[in-house]
């Protein structure tokens, strides 16, 4: 009977379309509503992300990358003397105004690392060469916003706080939550185009030695040294929390993504019950002929499912085509975690199942007299 | 009236035993409706039997009760009191979900508008009674198509209901009231979405097909054009039985003469040959 059920679903190919083609737009549409707010999201922690150093220690009164709170020089060493501390480099994270030759002025962000290691600056370096950093007023530039001071080019120089500096490399990185240009340099650099600055650590970016636990690490060094110790997600969302707290950005996504499902689920639900009232008297050929409860109810639910499932596919098949056909460079932030498909998975589902739960209470309530009816 | 005391056994095959004369046996069976605050008894003390190997045909005017009767004979309502019997069974003291498998078991349906899924091939559609009874889809499937066969629609099983015409979309029907081997075919106006002739070869091939010694065959129609299949007439009016005749061709004489009804020869028709 499970088979007749299905070939009673396919059959009916209008209805049977209708309800696909609504599901599958109501799910691409959460999946897009929700791929732009994770994009957006992700945006907030871009800079952590492209830095991708393992564990970031920050001041205890410091809560994410665009909240900081600049520590001593020395809290660098007392880090990496910690055991299990593979190395631990200072970055610094401070602002500033950039002024091209022609007069174009814009507030930048400079993101000063370890003059050694150089660990920090994102590996997407597409012209230049990262060694070009030690000469004299060397900066790198992230491609993303620099055209709001005239995209400067390899060999350009402009002006940062009335300091000269040259770019000697381009970074093909994306674009950050936050409107500023990004700009890379050594700490020692930093110190010098920002001056009359104490303390200049913003974070200490540390990688945990083999073997060695990297929560256990975190929570060694803030007993050790009082300071906040993060592994890279745990900052990153501590960063998106940050953004989701000060912005409107949660609420209206939230009402978005509450909208859509309301409206979109809702009317594929409904189809669906409509579907299921619209074959009531099959249904209740079937209970004169003396089909149970049990068998007609699974009959009614894999239909639903069955729905569901397939609708869910092509929704989130086109919105993956969505993403995938983005322009590069696109302001529109899109990103699908795994978790987002599977939540979605379960409210389509969910509401397909309410949907056929709401149509079986009919269905099983149905009098088979009603064949007798014309 | 039978001597067997009544017994649930409702396995299916073994329903009818030797010594059940009659098939149905209503005592005293009254039931009513309520709509709103009106309670409204549409069958009044009804006391029937019929007999087993027979076709009885429930007639009269509109509203008189004769398909809340037929239900109440198949299980499909219960009645407000009195007992039903029906091969042995007593269907009365039965819960829904017994009569469910009664049903399953032991009643085969004809139904006016024949009731067949669109979007399903005829062999799956007699398939049905099987398939809620748990054959196996193939298993199922074969019979169907046999039975196809008998009624004349062998040749195309796959095919969906609307590329056959009303009579042979009744044909599927009637082979899916027969496929799981009924004892009891209850039909709701078979010929009366058929016209004259159609209706006439339906008649033709269900008396052909289901009338058997085990089998009961019990037909509600308005349509006197068929009452010559008729072994027995139970004339119903304001939710009483009014008579009950087993002299049918008589009665079809009297309906013929009374010029209301001009039955053309069926019986000179190939009953298989209608398209």
């Amino acid at each position: 009977m499970l088979q007749i059920a299905l070939k009673m679903l396919f059959g009916d190919r209008a209805k049977f379309l209708t309800l696909v083609i609504g599901l599958s737009f109501s799910v691409f549409l959460l999946v897009q509503q929700g791929s732009i707010f994770c994009g957006l999201m992700l945006r907030t922690a871009q800079n952590v992300f492209e830095t991708g150093a393992p564990i970031w220690v920050i001041d205890p009164t410091a809560s994410n990358f665009n909240d900081t709170v600049d520590m001593k020089t020395s809290e660098v060493a007392r880090v990496r003397s910690l055991p299990g501390v593979l190395w631990a480099v200072p970055m610094t994270l401070q602002g500033g105004v950039a002024q091209s030759d022609k007069g174009e002025t814009a507030a930048i962000q400079v993101i000063g690392v370890d003059d050694e290691s150089l660990i920090g600056i994102p590996a997407s370096l597409i012209e230049g060469k990262y060694e070009d950093l030690n000469q004299p007023g060397a900066v790198i530039i992230s491609k993303a916003r620099s055209e709001r001071f005239g995209a400067p080019q390899v060999g350009d120089e402009f002006e940062i706080n009335d300091n000269r500096v040259k770019v000697v490399g381009l970074i093909d990185s994306k674009k950050s939550f936050a409107p500023f240009p990004v700009l890379y340099t050594t700490m020692s650099r930093v110190q010098t185009l920002i001056p009359d600055k104490q303390r200049i650590v913003s974070f200490i970016l540390v990688k945990e030695k083999p073997d060695v636990d990297r929560k256990a690490l975190c929570r060694l060094i803030e007993v050790s040294t009082g300071l906040k110790a993060e592994t890279l997600w745990e900052f990153v969302f501590s960063t998106m929390k940050f953004w989701a707290a000060n912005t409107g950005i949660p609420i209206n996504f939230g009402i978005n993504f509450g909208m859509v499902l309301l409206i979109g689920t809702m009317i594929s639900a409904q189809t669906l019950y409509a579907f299921m009232i619209e074959n009531i008297k099959y249904f209740g050929t079937f209970k004169a002929i003396g089909i149970t409860n049990r068998m007609l109810s699974k009959m009614v639910v894999l239909q639903s499912l069955t729905v569901g499932l397939i609708g869910y596919g092509i929704g989130i098949g086109i919105a993956s085509l969505f993403g995938y056909f983005l322009p590069e460079g696109s302001p529109l932030a899109y990103y699908t975690p795994w978790q987002l498909l599977v939540i979605i998975l379960f409210l389509v589902m969910g509401f397909c199942s309410l949907a056929s739960l709401l149509s079986l209470n009919r269905v099983l309530r149905v009098d088979p007299a009603i064949v007798f009816r014309g | 009236m039978s001597d067997l005391t009544p017994h649930l056994d409702i396995s299916g095959m073994q329903t009818v035993s030797k010594a059940t004369t009659y098939a149905v046996e209503l005592k005293n069976i009254v039931k009513s409706f309520q709509t709103g605050d009106k309670v409204n008894e549409v069958l009044h003390n009804i006391d029937l039997q019929i007999p087993t190997g027979s076709i009885s045909y429930v007639v009269g005017p509109s509203g008189c009760g004769k398909t809340t009767l037929i239900s109440i004979i198949a299980g499909i309502l219960t009645s407000d009191s009195g007992e039903v019997n029906v091969l042995g069974n007593p269907i009365h003291r039965m819960n829904q979900r017994e009569k469910a498998t009664f049903r399953r078991n032991n009643v085969g349906f004809i139904f006016q508008q024949f009731n067949l899924i669109s979007t399903i091939s005829i062999a799956e559609n007699v398939a049905v009674p099987l398939l809620i009874k748990g054959v196996k889809h193939d298993e199922a499937i074969e019979k169907a198509v046999y039975w196809l066969e008998r009624v004349g629609l062998g040749d195309r099983p796959f095919s969906l209901p609307q590329d056959f015409s009303g009579g042979q979309q009744q044909r599927v029907a009637i082979a899916r009231a027969l496929v799981n081997d009924p004892k009891l075919i209850i039909c709701d106006e078979p010929t009366s979405a058929l016209d004259g002739k159609t209706g006439q070869v339906v008649m033709e091939l269900l008396k052909d097909v289901a009338k058997q010694d085990d089998r009961a065959v019990i037909i509600v129609t308005h349509d006197n054009r068929i009452y010559r299949y008729a072994d027995n007439l139970i004339d119903m009016e304001d939710g009483r039985i009014n008579s009950v005749s087993s002299d049918a061709s008589a009665w079809a004489q009297e309906v013929s003469s009374l010029g209301i009804d001009d039955p053309p020869e069926a019986k000179e028709q190939e009953p298989l040959d209608e398209t």
